[in-house]
């Protein structure tokens, strides 16, 4: 009667997928997903991917905010790479305010960047490029473009509040400074594109083996800069190697009030630690499953 | 407060305080619709968590007195916002010095459990002009929107029955889209009622800014009212 019916032989499923609470939980987090009107695979509420190249490896969760996901309304984030002659080539963008045109925009800036940077442009003028492929269209986006190599030399470039880190003894490192001075009040000023004269930042920084560049849209930024006893550390363990990419979008999905922008979190790792060790388990493309 | 920036939690939340004008004349139609409406702003705010979540409502009223009558608070977790009685006269300046003491005061708490706040919102409800003096009242104006005081909130103003355009317009710093007047021949009985929603609508769109990371205050279209442009401020 109350039986459960049997799972048959290796049919375990295992417990259901819970997201990671880190401090006050949002109850909006596990709100159901309104239906949407249209959808397809390029503007799926979870992206993960990723994959690994000798000693170079990528991992990629973008998710839509809990706000799109109760509107019934697809992300505003995009992300891409090209792995191509040795170099990394990638970018992350936030279509920026709720206008239409904003998801067009990020993912038009995306795809000019990493066009740009697979051709040999710096991150800089990557931006430049990608600031003249949006110009036409309707909407804005932030911007984070960057190079790597596989000897751990990193450059990179942006145009407003998405931002990057290095994943370096343990924690995440953010290698450009906030502007907010941790002033009370919470500015919300963004610098976007299209812009004549973008406000550009650029960055380098060189991997050692091991470590990780980590690239975000503010929905994850800002978390981590609010969250140093619970974002923080819990994402900086969750990329200590590169994760299962359906494990690293399920730890990006955490539950926190207020935090309800989407998010994208791009890594890319270097060095002996790049490709996942085989850790008393059978070989299979899966990595470990967390830290 | 503290310098440990960057070891303490923080969490985004987005402050509104209805301010309310309770003076004799709003007696009646304008008060009773706003008793009807207030239920109706809590469950579509309170009810929607991903609304509900950013957003902090707290009700003041004012007269000849100033007072809070729904503390800062978080819609889903508030049973019923007490309704609101008509009282004397149309003291702006009572309401002004009371809010300066009251977001303060909220902040000070709010932070203290891990707020991080975007810049309050006070949206001004009125039917009179002011009846202090203007020196007095301008004075406790010129105190809440001090630049120099963090936590000088963003004032939205709408008025009917004998509010004055100027000084709506003052109100909001000249600001365009800020201030608001009914239009001629408006009855508030069917006025108030959009207004409410204009507030709900105002509330919910900011509430969806602040999850696009670029919080700001999304005025309400009323029906009825027009924005007052910003050459009628002299």
């Amino acid at each position: 009667m109350s039986t459960p019916p049997a799972t048959g032989d290796g049919a375990d499923v295992g417990a259901p997928l819970r997201r990671p609470v880190l401090g006050r939980p949002s109850p909006a987090s596990d709100a159901p997903w309104k239906l949407r009107q249209r959808a397809a695979a390029a503007d799926a509420a979870v992206r993960a991917d990723g994959g690994d190249d000798g000693a170079l490896s990528v991992r990629v969760a973008s998710l839509a905010g809990v706000r799109h996901r109760v509107g019934g309304t697809g992300p505003e984030d995009a992300y891409g790479w090209c792995w191509d002659a040795g170099r990394l080539s990638l970018a992350v963008a936030d279509g920026v305010g709720s206008r239409p045109g904003a998801a067009a925009a990020s993912a038009t800036a995306v795809a000019a960047a990493v066009d740009a940077l697979a051709a040999g442009a710096s991150p800089a003028a990557a931006v430049l490029a990608a600031s003249g492929a949006v110009a036409g269209g309707e909407g804005a986006t932030t911007l984070v473009a960057a190079t790597v190599t596989p000897d751990g030399a990193v450059a990179l470039a942006r145009v407003g509040d998405s931002t990057a880190y290095v994943r370096r003894d343990g924690v995440l490192v953010e290698l450009w400074v906030d502007p907010d001075d941790g002033a009370s009040t919470a500015t919300t000023a963004t610098a976007a594109l299209p812009a004549d004269d973008p406000r550009t930042e650029t960055a380098e920084v060189a991997l050692a083996p091991g470590e990780a560049l980590v690239v975000v849209t503010d929905g994850v930024g800002d978390a981590v800069r609010d969250g140093p006893t619970t974002v923080a550390p819990a994402l900086a363990a969750a990329l200590a190697s590169p994760p299962d990419p359906l494990e690293l979008a399920r730890i990006t999905d955490f539950s926190r009030q207020g935090v309800g922008d989407d998010r994208t979190l791009l890594a890319v790792w270097v060095g002996p630690h790049a490709r996942p060790e085989e850790a008393g388990t059978p070989t299979g493309p899966q990595g470990p499953p967390g830290v | 407060m503290s310098d440990a920036v960057g070891v303490e939690e923080r969490y985004a939340v987005f402050p509104f305080y209805l301010c309310l004008d309770v003076s004799a004349s709003m007696a009646g139609a304008p008060l009773d619709s706003v008793n009807e409406q207030l239920p109706l702003l809590r469950s579509a705010v309170g009810e929607d968590p991903a609304i509900a979540e950013v957003i902090r409502f707290g009700v003041v009223t004012f007269s000849d007195v100033a007072r809070t009558v729904l503390p800062l608070a978080d819609l889903s977790l508030v049973e019923v916002i007490p309704p609101v009685g008509a009282e004397g006269r149309t003291s702006y300046a009572a309401a002004f010095e009371h809010l300066r003491r009251q977001i303060e005061d909220d902040y000070t708490a709010g932070r203290a459990t891990g707020d991080k706040w975007y810049r309050p919102a006070v949206v001004l409800i009125s039917d009179g002009r002011p009846t202090d003096e203007e020196a007095r009242w301008k004075a406790a104006h010129a105190a809440l929107v001090d630049p120099s005081w963090k936590r000088h909130p963003n004032i939205l103003a709408f008025g009917f029955g004998q509010a004055d355009p100027e000084v709506l317009a003052a109100v909001t710093e000249g600001k365009p889209n800020r201030a608001f007047i009914a239009d001629e021949g408006s009855n508030p009985a069917t006025l108030v009622p959009e207004l409410m929603k204009g507030l709900i609508s105002s509330i919910v769109s900011s509430s969806a800014s602040v999850y696009s990371g670029a919080a700001q205050l999304a005025p309400p279209d009323v029906a009825g009212m027009t924005a007052i442009a910003v050459d009628q401020l002299d």
